[in-house]
Protein backbone atom coordinates (compact mmCIF):
# COMPACT_ATOMS: atom_id res chain seq x y z
CA UNK A 1 0.00 0.00 0.00
CA UNK A 2 1.59 3.55 -1.48
CA UNK A 3 -0.36 5.59 0.82
CA UNK A 4 -0.15 9.55 -0.72
CA UNK A 5 -1.60 12.78 -0.43
CA UNK A 6 -3.01 14.30 -3.32
CA UNK A 7 -2.48 18.26 -3.75
CA UNK A 8 -6.06 19.35 -2.96
CA UNK A 9 -5.86 17.31 0.58
CA UNK A 10 -7.36 13.95 0.33
CA UNK A 11 -5.85 10.46 0.84
CA UNK A 12 -5.59 7.68 -1.27
CA UNK A 13 -3.62 4.33 -2.18
CA UNK A 14 -1.86 5.02 -5.58
CA UNK A 15 -1.35 1.30 -6.21
CA UNK A 16 -5.09 0.69 -6.60
CA UNK A 17 -5.92 4.48 -8.25
CA UNK A 18 -3.52 6.60 -10.47
CA UNK A 19 -5.71 9.78 -9.66
CA UNK A 20 -7.09 10.91 -6.33
CA UNK A 21 -10.34 8.99 -6.47
CA UNK A 22 -11.91 11.69 -4.89
CA UNK A 23 -10.73 14.86 -6.61
CA UNK A 24 -12.35 13.22 -9.75
CA UNK A 25 -16.00 13.10 -8.09
CA UNK A 26 -15.63 16.21 -7.05
CA UNK A 27 -15.01 17.75 -10.58
CA UNK A 28 -17.62 15.63 -11.99
CA UNK A 29 -20.20 16.69 -9.21
CA UNK A 30 -18.93 20.25 -9.85
CA UNK A 31 -19.87 20.23 -13.49
CA UNK A 32 -23.20 18.78 -13.15
CA UNK A 33 -24.32 21.15 -10.53
CA UNK A 34 -23.18 23.78 -13.01
CA UNK A 35 -25.95 22.64 -15.18
CA UNK A 36 -29.45 23.89 -14.03
CA UNK A 37 -32.12 21.16 -14.21
CA UNK A 38 -29.58 18.39 -15.89
CA UNK A 39 -30.87 15.31 -16.34
CA UNK A 40 -28.32 12.15 -15.12
CA UNK A 41 -25.52 11.05 -16.84
CA UNK A 42 -26.59 7.73 -18.33
CA UNK A 43 -24.57 5.67 -16.35
CA UNK A 44 -25.61 6.66 -13.23
CA UNK A 45 -28.97 5.85 -13.96
CA UNK A 46 -27.90 2.50 -15.00
CA UNK A 47 -26.71 2.36 -11.51
CA UNK A 48 -28.81 3.89 -9.98
CA UNK A 49 -31.01 1.14 -10.56
CA UNK A 50 -28.94 -1.48 -9.88
CA UNK A 51 -27.90 -0.24 -6.81
CA UNK A 52 -32.03 -0.33 -5.71
CA UNK A 53 -32.40 -3.71 -7.53
CA UNK A 54 -31.37 -5.72 -4.22
CA UNK A 55 -33.25 -3.33 -1.65
CA UNK A 56 -36.33 -3.59 -3.91
CA UNK A 57 -36.49 -7.35 -3.47
CA UNK A 58 -35.77 -7.33 0.32
CA UNK A 59 -39.41 -5.26 -0.16
CA UNK A 60 -40.89 -8.63 -1.50
CA UNK A 61 -41.73 -8.07 -5.25
CA UNK A 62 -39.70 -6.78 -8.32
CA UNK A 63 -42.85 -5.10 -9.89
CA UNK A 64 -42.26 -2.85 -7.05
CA UNK A 65 -38.56 -2.70 -7.21
CA UNK A 66 -39.09 -1.57 -10.58
CA UNK A 67 -41.33 0.90 -9.56
CA UNK A 68 -38.55 2.50 -6.74
CA UNK A 69 -36.20 2.23 -9.42
CA UNK A 70 -38.08 3.87 -12.07
CA UNK A 71 -38.90 7.37 -9.98
CA UNK A 72 -35.78 7.66 -8.44
CA UNK A 73 -33.84 7.19 -11.91
CA UNK A 74 -36.16 9.73 -13.72
CA UNK A 75 -36.26 12.65 -10.85
CA UNK A 76 -33.25 11.73 -9.19
CA UNK A 77 -34.76 12.33 -5.79
CA UNK A 78 -37.91 10.93 -3.56
CA UNK A 79 -40.18 13.80 -3.57
CA UNK A 80 -43.43 14.41 -1.61
CA UNK A 81 -46.46 12.77 -3.23
CA UNK A 82 -49.14 14.09 -0.98
CA UNK A 83 -49.97 14.32 2.93
CA UNK A 84 -51.67 13.25 5.60
CA UNK A 85 -53.69 15.21 7.96
CA UNK A 86 -54.70 14.02 11.21
CA UNK A 87 -58.08 15.66 12.21
CA UNK A 88 -58.77 13.50 15.48
CA UNK A 89 -56.78 11.97 17.86
CA UNK A 90 -53.36 12.86 19.82
CA UNK A 91 -51.86 14.03 16.40
CA UNK A 92 -54.89 16.31 15.37
CA UNK A 93 -53.64 19.25 13.89
CA UNK A 94 -50.21 17.55 12.58
CA UNK A 95 -49.45 16.74 8.54
CA UNK A 96 -46.90 13.98 7.69
CA UNK A 97 -45.78 13.76 4.09
CA UNK A 98 -46.41 11.10 1.52
CA UNK A 99 -43.85 9.89 -0.81
CA UNK A 100 -43.59 7.05 -3.59
CA UNK A 101 -45.22 3.65 -2.97
CA UNK A 102 -45.78 1.96 0.61
CA UNK A 103 -45.65 4.76 3.24
CA UNK A 104 -46.34 2.61 6.83
CA UNK A 105 -48.62 4.04 9.54
CA UNK A 106 -47.86 3.06 12.79
CA UNK A 107 -46.14 4.49 16.69
CA UNK A 108 -42.44 3.78 15.92
CA UNK A 109 -40.71 6.89 14.34
CA UNK A 110 -39.62 4.73 11.79
CA UNK A 111 -42.68 4.46 10.06
CA UNK A 112 -43.22 7.07 7.32
CA UNK A 113 -46.66 8.20 9.06
CA UNK A 114 -45.75 8.06 12.73
CA UNK A 115 -48.55 8.63 15.23
CA UNK A 116 -48.34 8.81 18.78
CA UNK A 117 -51.76 6.79 18.83
CA UNK A 118 -51.08 4.10 21.68
CA UNK A 119 -53.95 2.31 19.92
CA UNK A 120 -52.17 2.11 16.79
CA UNK A 121 -49.94 -0.91 16.20
CA UNK A 122 -45.80 -0.38 16.58
CA UNK A 123 -45.62 -0.89 13.03
CA UNK A 124 -46.85 -1.18 9.41
CA UNK A 125 -50.76 -1.02 10.93
CA UNK A 126 -51.55 0.14 7.48
CA UNK A 127 -50.19 1.65 4.29
CA UNK A 128 -50.83 4.50 1.52
CA UNK A 129 -49.23 3.52 -1.87
CA UNK A 130 -48.42 6.11 -4.17
CA UNK A 131 -48.17 4.40 -7.74
CA UNK A 132 -45.98 6.60 -9.96
CA UNK A 133 -46.97 4.58 -12.95
CA UNK A 134 -50.46 4.93 -12.69
CA UNK A 135 -50.26 8.57 -10.27
CA UNK A 136 -52.88 6.94 -8.50
CA UNK A 137 -53.28 6.26 -4.48
CA UNK A 138 -55.06 3.52 -2.84
CA UNK A 139 -55.15 2.54 1.20
CA UNK A 140 -53.71 -0.64 2.28
CA UNK A 141 -54.26 -2.87 5.43
CA UNK A 142 -51.22 -3.65 7.64
CA UNK A 143 -49.71 -7.40 9.14
CA UNK A 144 -51.18 -6.64 12.50
CA UNK A 145 -54.52 -7.13 14.29
CA UNK A 146 -55.84 -3.43 14.41
CA UNK A 147 -58.21 -2.94 11.05
CA UNK A 148 -57.75 -0.24 9.33
CA UNK A 149 -61.16 2.10 7.57
CA UNK A 150 -61.92 4.17 4.80
CA UNK A 151 -64.30 6.48 4.92
CA UNK A 152 -65.71 4.42 7.87
CA UNK A 153 -65.49 0.80 6.18
CA UNK A 154 -63.27 -1.53 6.88
CA UNK A 155 -60.34 -1.78 4.48
CA UNK A 156 -60.01 -5.67 4.04
CA UNK A 157 -57.03 -5.57 0.74
CA UNK A 158 -56.51 -2.31 -0.97
CA UNK A 159 -58.90 0.35 -1.63
CA UNK A 160 -58.77 3.28 -4.02
CA UNK A 161 -58.10 7.10 -2.20
CA UNK A 162 -59.56 10.04 -3.40
CA UNK A 163 -58.95 13.90 -2.15
CA UNK A 164 -60.15 14.41 1.23
CA UNK A 165 -61.41 10.50 2.07
CA UNK A 166 -60.87 10.03 5.81
CA UNK A 167 -58.31 6.99 6.83
CA UNK A 168 -59.18 5.79 10.40
CA UNK A 169 -57.02 3.64 12.38
CA UNK A 170 -57.00 3.04 16.18
CA UNK A 171 -58.86 6.43 17.81
CA UNK A 172 -56.74 8.56 14.70
CA UNK A 173 -58.58 10.12 11.78
CA UNK A 174 -56.28 10.99 8.93
CA UNK A 175 -57.49 13.29 6.09
CA UNK A 176 -56.04 12.07 2.58
CA UNK A 177 -54.90 15.41 0.38
CA UNK A 178 -52.95 14.46 -2.74
CA UNK A 179 -50.22 16.47 -4.54
CA UNK A 180 -49.76 14.51 -7.37
CA UNK A 181 -52.46 13.38 -9.82
CA UNK A 182 -54.08 14.97 -12.95
CA UNK A 183 -53.21 18.28 -12.24
CA UNK A 184 -49.47 17.76 -11.11
CA UNK A 185 -46.96 15.23 -11.57
CA UNK A 186 -43.34 14.42 -10.85
CA UNK A 187 -41.11 14.32 -14.34
CA UNK B 1 3.72 13.63 16.90
CA UNK B 2 3.21 11.65 13.90
CA UNK B 3 -0.28 11.18 12.50
CA UNK B 4 -2.26 8.58 10.03
CA UNK B 5 -4.92 10.02 8.11
CA UNK B 6 -7.71 7.93 5.76
CA UNK B 7 -10.72 9.01 4.10
CA UNK B 8 -13.51 7.64 2.52
CA UNK B 9 -16.68 9.10 0.25
CA UNK B 10 -19.93 8.02 -1.61
CA UNK B 11 -22.52 9.48 -3.30
CA UNK B 12 -25.01 7.47 -1.38
CA UNK B 13 -28.31 7.34 -3.09
CA UNK B 14 -28.09 11.25 -4.11
CA UNK B 15 -27.72 12.53 -7.34
CA UNK B 16 -24.57 14.68 -6.22
CA UNK B 17 -21.99 14.38 -3.93
CA UNK B 18 -22.24 17.55 -1.83
CA UNK B 19 -19.69 16.95 1.06
CA UNK B 20 -16.23 17.78 0.83
CA UNK B 21 -12.84 17.54 2.81
CA UNK B 22 -9.58 18.03 2.74
CA UNK B 23 -6.34 17.58 5.38
CA UNK B 24 -3.07 19.31 5.28
CA UNK B 25 0.18 17.83 4.81
CA UNK B 26 1.57 16.57 7.81
CA UNK B 27 5.12 15.93 6.43
CA UNK B 28 5.40 19.82 5.82
CA UNK B 29 7.23 20.22 9.14
CA UNK B 30 6.94 24.32 8.31
CA UNK B 31 3.16 24.10 8.56
CA UNK B 32 3.17 21.27 11.39
CA UNK B 33 5.57 23.38 14.07
CA UNK B 34 3.63 26.53 13.24
CA UNK B 35 -0.14 25.36 13.12
CA UNK B 36 -0.12 21.69 13.36
CA UNK B 37 -2.14 19.33 11.50
CA UNK B 38 -5.65 20.30 10.16
CA UNK B 39 -8.95 17.85 8.69
CA UNK B 40 -11.81 19.64 7.34
CA UNK B 41 -15.21 18.41 5.97
CA UNK B 42 -18.62 20.32 4.98
CA UNK B 43 -21.43 18.97 3.97
CA UNK B 44 -23.38 21.12 1.19
CA UNK B 45 -27.43 21.41 2.14
CA UNK B 46 -28.86 19.55 -0.71
CA UNK B 47 -31.88 21.94 -0.58
CA UNK B 48 -30.18 24.62 -1.55
CA UNK B 49 -28.94 25.92 -4.84
CA UNK B 50 -24.92 24.86 -5.23
CA UNK B 51 -24.61 22.52 -2.40
CA UNK B 52 -21.23 21.40 -3.57
CA UNK B 53 -19.36 24.45 -4.34
CA UNK B 54 -20.44 25.67 -0.88
CA UNK B 55 -19.01 22.86 0.59
CA UNK B 56 -15.88 23.03 -1.36
CA UNK B 57 -15.43 26.54 -1.34
CA UNK B 58 -15.91 25.88 3.04
CA UNK B 59 -13.10 23.49 2.80
CA UNK B 60 -10.96 25.55 0.83
CA UNK B 61 -11.21 28.51 2.48
CA UNK B 62 -10.90 27.23 6.20
CA UNK B 63 -7.51 25.90 5.37
CA UNK B 64 -6.12 28.82 3.40
CA UNK B 65 -7.16 31.43 6.07
CA UNK B 66 -5.71 28.49 8.97
CA UNK B 67 -2.54 28.44 7.11
CA UNK B 68 -1.87 31.96 7.64
CA UNK B 69 -2.02 31.13 11.17
CA UNK B 70 1.20 33.30 13.15
CA UNK B 71 3.20 31.37 15.82
CA UNK B 72 2.09 33.89 18.39
CA UNK B 73 -1.90 33.10 16.81
CA UNK B 74 -3.82 30.33 19.62
CA UNK B 75 -5.59 27.74 17.58
CA UNK B 76 -8.78 28.32 18.46
CA UNK B 77 -8.43 32.51 17.48
CA UNK B 78 -7.00 30.81 14.79
CA UNK B 79 -9.64 28.31 13.91
CA UNK B 80 -12.21 31.37 14.62
CA UNK B 81 -10.89 33.46 11.72
CA UNK B 82 -10.67 30.99 9.42
CA UNK B 83 -14.87 29.75 10.33
CA UNK B 84 -15.45 33.54 10.02
CA UNK B 85 -13.42 34.33 6.98
CA UNK B 86 -14.53 30.98 4.85
CA UNK B 87 -19.08 31.85 5.58
CA UNK B 88 -17.98 35.01 4.43
CA UNK B 89 -16.83 33.07 1.57
CA UNK B 90 -19.92 31.05 1.55
CA UNK B 91 -22.12 33.46 1.96
CA UNK B 92 -20.48 35.43 -1.16
CA UNK B 93 -21.38 32.50 -3.20
CA UNK B 94 -25.06 32.96 -2.10
CA UNK B 95 -24.65 36.54 -3.45
CA UNK B 96 -22.84 35.67 -6.91
CA UNK B 97 -25.64 32.93 -8.13
CA UNK B 98 -28.68 35.96 -6.47
CA UNK B 99 -29.89 33.45 -4.24
CA UNK B 100 -28.78 35.13 -0.86
CA UNK B 101 -28.98 33.29 2.57
CA UNK B 102 -30.30 30.33 0.11
CA UNK B 103 -26.35 28.77 -0.33
CA UNK B 104 -25.52 26.35 2.70
CA UNK B 105 -23.09 23.98 3.83
CA UNK B 106 -22.07 22.86 7.25
CA UNK B 107 -18.31 22.62 8.20
CA UNK B 108 -16.12 21.14 11.01
CA UNK B 109 -12.32 21.42 11.68
CA UNK B 110 -9.91 19.29 14.10
CA UNK B 111 -6.63 20.16 14.63
CA UNK B 112 -3.66 18.27 15.88
CA UNK B 113 -1.38 20.40 17.88
CA UNK B 114 1.35 20.27 20.44
CA UNK B 115 -0.33 16.46 21.52
CA UNK B 116 -3.96 18.41 21.90
CA UNK B 117 -7.08 18.60 20.30
CA UNK B 118 -9.00 21.11 19.02
CA UNK B 119 -11.77 22.05 17.17
CA UNK B 120 -14.70 23.82 15.77
CA UNK B 121 -17.82 23.36 13.83
CA UNK B 122 -21.67 24.86 12.59
CA UNK B 123 -24.17 22.32 12.02
CA UNK B 124 -24.84 18.63 12.75
CA UNK B 125 -21.36 17.21 10.90
CA UNK B 126 -19.65 15.13 14.04
CA UNK B 127 -16.25 14.51 15.23
CA UNK B 128 -15.81 11.47 17.43
CA UNK B 129 -12.71 10.88 19.99
CA UNK B 130 -12.32 7.04 19.76
CA UNK B 131 -9.59 5.95 22.85
CA UNK B 132 -8.99 2.20 23.53
CA UNK B 133 -11.75 0.83 21.74
CA UNK B 134 -14.51 3.60 22.84
CA UNK B 135 -16.00 6.50 21.10
CA UNK B 136 -16.68 9.59 22.42
CA UNK B 137 -18.29 12.43 20.74
CA UNK B 138 -17.03 15.72 20.87
CA UNK B 139 -19.56 17.66 19.03
CA UNK B 140 -23.09 18.64 19.36
CA UNK B 141 -25.49 18.64 16.41
CA UNK B 142 -26.99 22.37 15.88
CA UNK B 143 -30.30 21.20 14.73
CA UNK B 144 -33.08 21.59 15.83
CA UNK B 145 -33.42 18.32 17.33
CA UNK B 146 -30.69 19.45 19.95
CA UNK B 147 -32.74 22.79 20.46
CA UNK B 148 -35.95 20.75 21.19
CA UNK B 149 -34.01 18.24 23.83
CA UNK B 150 -32.38 21.07 25.59
CA UNK B 151 -35.98 22.90 25.86
CA UNK B 152 -37.10 19.30 27.68
CA UNK B 153 -38.93 17.74 25.02
CA UNK B 154 -39.34 14.25 25.21
CA UNK B 155 -37.39 12.26 22.81
CA UNK B 156 -40.51 10.70 21.16
CA UNK B 157 -41.61 13.70 20.71
CA UNK B 158 -38.60 14.46 19.21
CA UNK B 159 -38.56 11.70 17.10
CA UNK B 160 -42.16 12.75 15.32
CA UNK B 161 -41.12 15.66 14.72
CA UNK B 162 -40.13 16.22 10.63
CA UNK B 163 -38.20 19.16 11.06
CA UNK B 164 -36.15 17.22 13.67
CA UNK B 165 -33.25 17.38 11.90
CA UNK B 166 -33.31 21.26 10.48
CA UNK B 167 -30.08 22.70 10.88
CA UNK B 168 -30.36 25.66 13.17
CA UNK B 169 -26.43 26.89 12.33
CA UNK B 170 -24.55 26.37 9.03
CA UNK B 171 -22.29 29.04 6.56
CA UNK B 172 -24.32 30.88 4.36
CA UNK B 173 -26.13 33.59 6.51
CA UNK B 174 -23.54 36.94 7.02
CA UNK B 175 -23.05 35.51 10.01
CA UNK B 176 -22.61 32.15 11.67
CA UNK B 177 -25.60 31.38 13.84
CA UNK B 178 -23.53 29.47 16.31
CA UNK B 179 -20.57 28.81 16.23
CA UNK B 180 -19.08 25.41 18.09
CA UNK B 181 -15.40 25.90 19.35
CA UNK B 182 -13.83 23.64 22.28
CA UNK B 183 -13.78 24.82 25.48
CA UNK B 184 -10.30 23.71 26.49
CA UNK B 185 -8.42 21.67 24.28
CA UNK B 186 -7.89 17.88 24.76
CA UNK B 187 -4.84 16.03 25.77
CA UNK B 188 -4.05 13.38 22.82
CA UNK B 189 -2.76 10.02 24.20
CA UNK B 190 -0.57 7.37 21.85
CA UNK B 191 -2.87 5.40 19.40
CA UNK B 192 -6.15 7.78 20.02
CA UNK B 193 -8.26 8.60 16.65
CA UNK B 194 -10.42 10.92 15.47
CA UNK B 195 -13.33 10.44 13.22
CA UNK B 196 -14.78 13.20 11.45
CA UNK B 197 -18.21 12.34 9.71
CA UNK B 198 -20.94 13.50 7.54
CA UNK B 199 -24.25 12.74 9.03
CA UNK B 200 -24.76 10.15 6.12
CA UNK B 201 -22.10 8.39 8.16
CA UNK B 202 -23.75 8.11 11.68
CA UNK B 203 -27.68 8.02 10.74
CA UNK B 204 -26.66 5.21 8.94
CA UNK B 205 -24.54 2.98 11.71
CA UNK B 206 -24.76 3.24 15.31
CA UNK B 207 -21.74 4.19 18.07
CA UNK B 208 -20.69 0.56 18.94
CA UNK B 209 -21.09 -0.55 15.25
CA UNK B 210 -18.44 3.07 14.40
CA UNK B 211 -16.26 2.00 17.15
CA UNK B 212 -15.49 -1.52 15.75
CA UNK B 213 -14.59 -0.18 12.45
CA UNK B 214 -12.48 2.43 13.83
CA UNK B 215 -10.01 -0.21 15.22
CA UNK B 216 -8.89 -0.87 11.86
CA UNK B 217 -5.83 0.87 10.14
CA UNK B 218 -6.44 4.28 10.53
CA UNK B 219 -5.73 4.93 6.63
CA UNK B 220 -8.18 2.33 5.66
CA UNK B 221 -10.58 3.36 8.28
CA UNK B 222 -12.36 5.87 6.31
CA UNK B 223 -13.26 3.56 3.33
CA UNK B 224 -13.91 0.85 5.63
CA UNK B 225 -17.00 2.59 7.24
CA UNK B 226 -18.07 4.23 3.91
CA UNK B 227 -18.37 0.47 2.34
CA UNK B 228 -20.52 -0.64 5.96
CA UNK B 229 -22.85 2.86 5.02
CA UNK B 230 -23.42 1.09 1.62
CA UNK B 231 -23.67 -2.15 2.81
CA UNK B 232 -26.82 -1.71 4.52
CA UNK B 233 -28.58 -0.49 1.02
CA UNK B 234 -31.00 2.55 3.06
CA UNK B 235 -32.99 3.54 -0.16
CA UNK B 236 -32.33 6.88 0.55
CA UNK B 237 -29.02 6.74 1.68
CA UNK B 238 -27.53 10.09 1.95
CA UNK B 239 -23.94 11.77 0.71
CA UNK B 240 -21.54 9.92 3.37
CA UNK B 241 -17.90 11.36 4.53
CA UNK B 242 -15.74 9.84 6.68
CA UNK B 243 -12.09 11.24 7.74
CA UNK B 244 -10.05 9.43 9.75
CA UNK B 245 -7.06 10.67 11.69
CA UNK B 246 -4.82 8.48 14.01
CA UNK B 247 -2.12 9.65 16.35
CA UNK B 248 0.59 6.73 15.24
CA UNK B 249 0.96 4.10 18.22
CA UNK B 250 4.40 4.18 20.20
CA UNK B 251 6.28 1.61 18.74
CA UNK B 252 6.08 2.99 14.98
CA UNK B 253 6.88 6.74 16.87
CA UNK B 254 9.49 5.14 18.76
CA UNK B 255 10.91 3.22 15.57
CA UNK B 256 10.58 6.60 13.82
CA UNK B 257 12.28 8.82 16.68
CA UNK B 258 14.90 5.56 16.82
CA UNK B 259 15.91 6.14 13.28
CA UNK B 260 15.98 9.96 13.53
CA UNK B 261 18.46 9.22 15.99
CA UNK B 262 20.51 6.67 14.19
CA UNK B 263 20.65 9.38 11.23
CA UNK B 264 21.59 11.93 13.35
CA UNK B 265 24.68 9.96 15.10
CA UNK B 266 25.53 8.89 11.42
CA UNK B 267 25.72 12.25 10.63
CA UNK B 268 28.17 13.12 13.60
CA UNK B 269 30.21 10.12 12.88
CA UNK B 270 30.57 11.20 9.60
CA UNK B 271 31.36 14.61 9.90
Amino acid sequence: MAWVRCEKGHYYDDERHSLCPYCGVGDLAGQVSALQNEALPEGDEEKTVRLDDGTLRALGGTGEGETVAYVRARTGMDPVTGWLVCIDGPDRGRDFRLRSEKNSIGRLATNDVPLSDETVSRENHGFVVFDPRKVTFSVRAGEGRGLIYKNGDEVPFSEPLKAYDVIEVGQTRLLFVPLCGESFRWE
Amino acid sequence: MRCLVGNGQHRGRRKRQEDSFASSDPCDEAFVARAGFISVLADGMGGMARGREASSLAVEAILEAYAVKSEAETVPAALKRAFIRANEVVFELGREVGLPGAVGTTALAAVFFEKQLFWAWAGDSRLYLWRRGSLHRLTEDHNLATRLEGEGVSPEAIARNPEREALTSFFGFPAIPHLGLSEVPLPLEEDDRILLCSDGLYRSLDEPEIAALLADDPRRAGEILVDRVLAKKRPRQDNVTALVVAVEPCPAFSAGLFSTLAAGARRLLTS
